[in-house]
């Protein structure tokens, strides 16, 4: 099992043994995301032992990452995530067989992937793939350790691992902006220390030792160093908010996108929208995020996921008339808001109902011409 | 009684501290009510509220003295 003696140190813990280390070596674990959070989770995961590691990440290097993305140089500066960590993973640990890929994880390719791996790590930085990743473990009853970031503060649990889910302490996905760590800092040492949080469960989990963070959200504060608690149980929205079926998964319309939202903004019906946009006085924006469809046909519109506003947002800059959409209308009411604070000078809206009622509406309009 | 107030995350950002004392609700909509009125901007928010360390869902009970804990989800990795 260990003839050089490399996990000597670990297999001679009360509890642990040769047979730990066996199922380590066995063990399949996915990270999502080689950021602050993955690059520090692949490298204690690869240097226990693990046997078989998955790197999911379609983003590059850049200078910025650097303070806290450990795995990355400045040579690596502009080149593929998911490839440099494998590289890396793979000469420092060679008994570890490392899977790459180099892509975005959506809605489409998640269950394929998860379905190859035992256990799912979190390290992504927004919150469409973490609850995309909470409604396919779900779906396939696969065990995801939950770590995030926010300046001096991170978050760790164990979901679904027949315990309670993301969605049991969150619901629904915000419909308001939440910045990441591009947008308000973080503190490079804390990924790396709720990245370490995450490995430590993920082994636990695998060798059965120790009890596992499931039911339970620990919150990690590093300027007073220290945790804070809190029990999670069963919420009664969670049943109706999760997909069911891969059908339901895949079509993405579970209840998840549905709330209701207090923002308070401007927004129009379809009838105006339609005007707007056949004067050629308006852009029409979409927020939704990238798999999402229908796809919006016979009009011009920018795509820009809500997630990616805060970085984008220039791009509009230049329109004097925005109609923002989504799918139902609570995403763009909170997208509306945000420019608007941005562009208080620009004629900013929403759509009622979203491109849910839109194309009821445009189905109309075509009947009627016919 | 008081109701003893931790704010976590961009929570934190809403009311500018950590923690804070507010006078004693009834249940925590009527706690997210008064908060929401008093640091508007954690109308635009979405959190849970934990009382006595456990997150509630819906209208749940506060009793006197209780430790409450505003807890929002993080984004970045």
């Amino acid at each position: 099992m260990d003839p050089k003696g490399k996990y000597h140190r670990q297999i001679i813990l009360p509890g642990f043994g040769s047979d730990c280390q066996q199922l380590l070596r066995s063990s399949k674990v996915l990270v999502i995301g080689a950021g602050g959070l993955g690059c520090p989770a692949l490298l204690y995961l690869a240097a226990a032992g693990i046997g078989t590691l998955g790197i999911a990440d379609d983003d590059i290097v850049d200078l910025t990452n650097l303070h806290r993305q450990i795995l990355y140089n400045e040579n690596d500066v502009g080149k593929s995530k998911a490839i440099t960590a494998s590289e890396k993973i793979q000469a420092s640990f060679p008994e570890c067989s490392v899977f790459t890929y180099n892509i975005k994880i959506d809605r489409s390719n998640i269950l394929s992937i998860i379905g190859q791996y035992d256990v799912i790590v979190d390290g992504t930085d927004n919150l469409s793939t973490r609850y995309l990743i909470n409604d396919a473990c779900s779906l396939r009853s696969k065990p995801w350790v939950y770590g995030s970031v926010y300046k001096y503060q991170g978050q760790v649990a164990v979901f679904n691992h027949s315990s309670t889910s993301y969605r049991d302490v969150f619901p629904e996905a915000s419909s308001s902006h939440i910045p990441n760590c591009s947008e308000t800092g973080v503190l490079g040492v804390l990924a790396g220390i709720i990245g370490n949080l995450q490995a430590n469960e993920v082994i636990k989990l695998i060798t059965n030792t120790g009890i596992p963070a499931i039911n339970k959200l620990l919150t990690f504060d590093a300027l007073s160093a220290s945790f804070y608690e809190v029990a999670i149980t069963p919420n009664p929205d969670t049943v109706q908010r999760t997909p069911k079926t891969d059908t339901e998964f895949l079509s993405g319309r579970s209840k998840a996108s549905q709330g209701k939202c207090n923002i308070l903004c401007n927004t129009i019906d379809g009838a105006e929208a339609q005007r707007l946009l056949t004067g050629s006085l308006a852009v029409f924006v979409d927020v939704r995020d990238s798999y999402e469809e229908p796809e919006i046909e016979n009009h011009h519109f920018l795509k820009i996921p809500l997630d990616e506003l805060a970085d984008q947002h220039t791009l509009l800059s230049r329109f004097e008339h925005m109609i923002i959409v989504c799918s139902a209308g609570q995403r763009s009411k909170a997208a509306a808001m945000y420019l608007k604070k941005i562009y208080p000078q620009n004629h900013i809206v929403s759509l009622e109902g979203g491109l849910n009622n839109w194309s009821d509406f445009t189905k109309t309009l075509q009947h009627e011409h016919t | 009684m008081s109701l003893n107030i931790k704010a976590f995350g961009m929570t934190a950002d809403a009311t500018e501290t950590f923690s804070f004392e507010t006078p004693h609700f009834a249940d925590t909509s009527e706690l997210r009510r008064h908060l929401e009125r008093t640091y508007p901007s954690l109308t635009f928010m979405k959190y849970s509220i934990a009382v006595d360390r456990k997150i509630t869902s819906g209208k749940s009970t506060i009793h006197d003295g209780a430790e409450i804990a505003l807890l929002p989800p993080f984004s970045g990795g």
